[in-house]
């Protein structure tokens, strides 16, 4: 019955929605298309050469079916341990169930680059399990090779399951014990009660999972980066031939990567819209199981206790190898020379302490643009009526179907000449253009996450407070914001977390102003510092779980 | 005089017209219900006399006031909703004292008028609680105070027990019906529950389809339904031939059923009911089916069984309203 507002448009509104269009069609659109003329670009005028020149090349091709494959292997290995986490942790998990809950999301909150650096550290060539094992074998040569697809698709199932795992646990919430009950006293055995009762609920959830981690898997840079070896995918050479200043070969490598996403996208998500569950009533909540749990009980918690082994293991490492000096960490396989040295160097020199404020400054900077555009579009997009609302929606969530590396390319490409949307400026080499990025990708995040917030706020509430004799501005000030901040900021929060440890774009825009803590890890393990570069790591993943901290306190309900 | 005046309201959304032209008067002091089945428009015209909703067509008066264009914030109505709608973010004295905060009245002057209306709906022990620490009998009393400590003009309740369970529903009602004698506030109250109406109203109006099809009090409203939508959706009736060969509605318990035949037609008893205050009973002849309820006279020699024959006549015909004028 109620019907949304949309009586007269002020002129607040009417200047918010200039602003909207300004900035979307400069740092979202237009940059866009940029990158589709840039690949277009030939000797002689406008073309399809590069694209066809970049077709004839058995070496691209290669590169465009190791992502893709990439992509789909990912979405296997994450979605069998993302899926069997979450059964496990709704039937069977019983005692340190939220304990084990929390662990098991925490990968997420690990910047990719640091999650690699410590495998590295762990399972690469001199790490310390290679080395152990190599030396308790006795054997010539390391155990096994870290590298190429295997040691790729070893980081992303461990660090990227947690979307499936995530979306699976909350969608089992959805299942109505009464009819697992009921199929079982119909005789069905638990395989059919998952076909019948279980999958038909969870099967949205699983598919948007598929489009998440696909996406994240054709994407993914800090792996296939540091430890591909042979294996190249898009990703990696996108930001090459940006190095090699081939801006055009880079606008095509662009091109492909964002219709392989997008094609994925939109096939899932057609075929998601045959499979609708109704959630609307929820029955009683599904219980964790009594009695005898049999064999799959006693596997399955094995596989939990390997998984969080393998999620605890490279922090403990990187913690502790952080507090030994370089030349050990090199020299030995258990370093024990305990010192502060790496810690001092980042604190005492300027110098080496500039790309952690860099990092903090210039994630906050997108975390506060972020909530500065979201917060009353959001609002409006919910609260109001609007013909534009939907367009407005799709053109904000737009950068969430573009890989990071598609992001940067495209400021890249609109950017290094003045634009009348930087105000004449040339963006790229200077400070801004970083945050500028991570708020292009913080946007769609913190557009959904307020929409929940602003959602869950019952309308009554406004009105209570109307009836009872308070204005618009007293109603916002003293019921709406208190009522949707923990939301708002969580998401906010979830923001701060993804930025700060950036590696994609940052490897792609940053400059001598502002290198971020993310390029300042790796060139300093590239550049034998290590110490200091696990030192980084140590910081930023402190710093990740403080802010993870304050979101389960702000928002329990969405994750727990 | 300080009545409210409902002049012809009608309203529509979009193309759907869910008020026809009501018209009411709720006289001051009164206990009003609008009692209809969902989607009859009746939680509409509380959002009309609330201010959220501007009517199509049709003006509201409060005596002379003609208060359609005011907005819901200089209304001073007192609303409490169906969810309640208390502040989350606050304590059950915050909510309390948020209307008078937004006056600015003088601090000790809030401190009183929370006292004492927390007194009235007794949650004095509850002051400091946080909303989501009370049962939902508790959060309705807040939602009651956190009305009426405003002083309201009207005090409008939407539908208040529906989230409560049966036991708690009569207790709250008597509740509500007590705080409204002694504060003599002018009171609109939607249900769809018969029972509730009848037991709390000075008055009822039954909505169906966005029009007014009576209004009066209990007793009018229940003995008198005007036409058969009224009778069977407050309480239920037989059709019954009358004198004149015009169908009648009588009232189950204004029927009877003898053993002896008198004036009484005869029937073939199909069901039996002991419903511990009385007892239920279906009968059939010609092929049509009769409810009778009997108050439970206590141990007796003979009882009613399944197909037992007996007669059935009407003990009280009043004005039985006629059939044809049924929806």
């Amino acid at each position: 019955m109620k019907a949304k507002r949309s009586k007269h448009m002020g002129p607040v509104r009417i200047l918010w929605y200039c602003v909207l269009v300004f900035l979307i069609l400069g740092y979202i659109v237009v940059p866009f298309f940029y990158t589709f003329r840039q690949a277009l670009v030939t000797d002689t005028g406008y073309g399809l050469d590069v694209f066809l020149e970049y077709f004839s090349n058995e070496n691209q091709l290669q590169v465009v079916s190791n992502t893709v494959l990439l992509g789909c292997l990912s979405v296997v290995t994450c979605g069998i341990i993302g899926i069997m986490l979450a059964l496990y942790m709704t039937f069977l998990a019983g005692r340190w169930k939220k304990v084990t809950h929390i662990l098991l999301l925490s990968p997420m909150m690990i910047p990719g680059v640091i999650t690699v650096i410590s495998f590295i550290q762990i399972y690469g060539e001199s790490g310390i399990l290679t080395k152990a094992l190599q030396y308790m074998l006795r054997l010539e040569e390391a155990p096994f090779q870290f590298q190429g697809l295997g040691g790729i698709l070893f980081v992303i199932t461990y660090t990227q399951y947690v979307y499936f795992y995530l979306n699976v646990y909350v969608a089992l919430k959805y299942v109505d014990n009464s009819s697992i009950e009921a199929a079982r006293s119909m005789g069905a055995s638990w395989p059919q009660v998952f076909r019948d009762v279980i999958w038909p609920v969870i099967r949205p959830a699983v598919l948007s999972s598929v489009v998440v981690t696909f996406a994240s898997g054709v994407s993914s840079f800090s792996a296939p980066n540091l430890m591909g070896g042979g294996f190249k995918v898009l990703s990696t050479q996108i930001v090459r031939s940006k190095a090699n200043n081939q801006m055009a070969l880079a606008s095509v490598q662009v091109a492909v990567l964002f219709v392989i996403s997008v094609t994925v996208m939109l096939l899932i998500q057609y075929y998601s819209r045959r499979y609708q569950v109704d959630t609307a009533d929820r029955g009683t909540e599904v219980k964790p199981l009594e009695g005898n749990r049999g064999a799959l009980s006693a596997v399955s918690r094995v596989v939990v206790l390997f998984q969080i082994l393998l999620i605890l293991l490279p922090i403990v490492v990187i913690i502790y190898l952080s507090f030994n000096s370089t030349s050990a960490i090199m020299q030995e396989i258990f370093p024990h020379d305990f010192t502060l040295e790496n810690y001092l160097a980042i604190f005492e020199r300027p110098r080496v302490l500039k790309p952690l404020l860099n990092s903090l400054e210039m994630s906050l900077m997108a975390v506060a643009a972020g909530l500065v555009i979201t917060v009353p579009t959001s609002w409006l997009i919910v609260k109001w009526k609007g013909k534009f609302h939907g367009l407005l929606r799709l053109l904000l969530m737009l950068p969430w179907t573009m890989p990071d590396s598609v992001v940067a390319i495209n400021l890249i490409n609109a950017f290094s000449r003045g634009s009348i949307f930087s105000f004449g400026e040339a963006l790229i080499g200077g400070f801004y253009i970083v945050p500028i990025a991570y708020t292009v990708t913080a946007v769609p995040l913190l557009l959904n996450s307020n929409e929940v917030a602003v959602q869950g706020l019952n309308d009554n509430l406004e009105e209570a407070s109307k009836s009872l004799g308070a204005n618009m501005f007293q109603t916002f000030k003293n019921v709406i914001v208190p009522n949707i901040a923990s939301g708002i900021l969580a998401g906010g929060v979830l923001v701060f977390i993804r930025t700060v440890g950036e590696y994609t774009m940052s490897a792609l825009l940053y400059g001598v102003y502002n290198r971020p803590i993310s390029i300042s890890i790796v060139t300093n393990m590239q550049e034998y510092h290590i110490g200091i570069s696990l030192a980084y790591g140590v910081i930023v993943i402190g710093i990740c779980y403080i802010a993870l901290g304050i979101i389960f306190k702000l928002d329990k309900k969405r994750f727990m | 005089m300080n009545d409210v005046i409902i002049q012809q309201i009608s309203h529509s959304y979009g193309t759907t017209e869910v008020l026809k032209g009501i018209d009411l008067t709720i006289k001051e002091g009164e206990f009003f219900t609008l009692l209809g089945p969902s989607g009859c428009g009746k939680t509409t015209l509380l959002r009309i006399l609330a201010g959220f909703i501007h009517p199509s067509k049709g003006r509201v008066f409060i005596g002379d006031t003609d208060i359609t264009d005011w907005k819901p914030e200089k209304r001073n109505m007192g609303i409490v909703f169906q969810n309640y709608a208390l502040f989350p973010n606050m304590t059950v004295r915050d909510n309390i004292a948020y209307g008078l905060k937004i006056r600015r009245r003088p601090k000790k002057e809030i401190q009183e008028q929370c006292a004492s209306y927390m007194e009235l709906t007794g949650l004095q022990e509850l002051a400091d609680r946080k909303i989501q620490e009370l049962s939902g009998g508790q959060q309705q009393r807040v939602a009651i105070a956190r009305a009426l400590v405003i002083q309201p003009r009207m005090l409008l309740l939407d539908e208040p027990m529906s989230n409560l369970d049966v036991a708690l529903r009569a207790k709250m009602r008597e509740e509500i019906r007590a705080i409204q004698r002694k504060t003599g506030i002018t009171t609109l109250f939607i249900t769809h529950d018969q029972q509730e109406a009848l037991s709390v109203s000075d008055r009822i109006a039954v909505i169906k389809d966005g029009q007014v099809l009576q209004a009066g009090t209990p007793k009018d409203i229940y003995n008198h339904p005007e036409n058969g939508f009224v009778a069977n959706f407050v309480g239920t009736s037989n059709l019954v031939d009358g004198p004149d060969g015009k169908t009648v509605l009588v009232r189950p318990e204004q029927m009877r059923l003898d053993r002896k035949p008198g004036e009484g037609k005869p029937v073939k008893v199909t069901d039996v009911k002991f419903l511990g205050v009385y007892y239920e009973y279906k009968a059939e002849a010609d092929g049509k089916e009769y409810r009778i309820i009997e108050s439970n006279p206590g141990d007796r020699e003979e009882e009613w069984k399944p197909g037992d024959t007996g007669y059935l006549s009407v003990r009280y015909r009043g004005e039985a309203a006629d059939e044809s004028k049924a929806k």
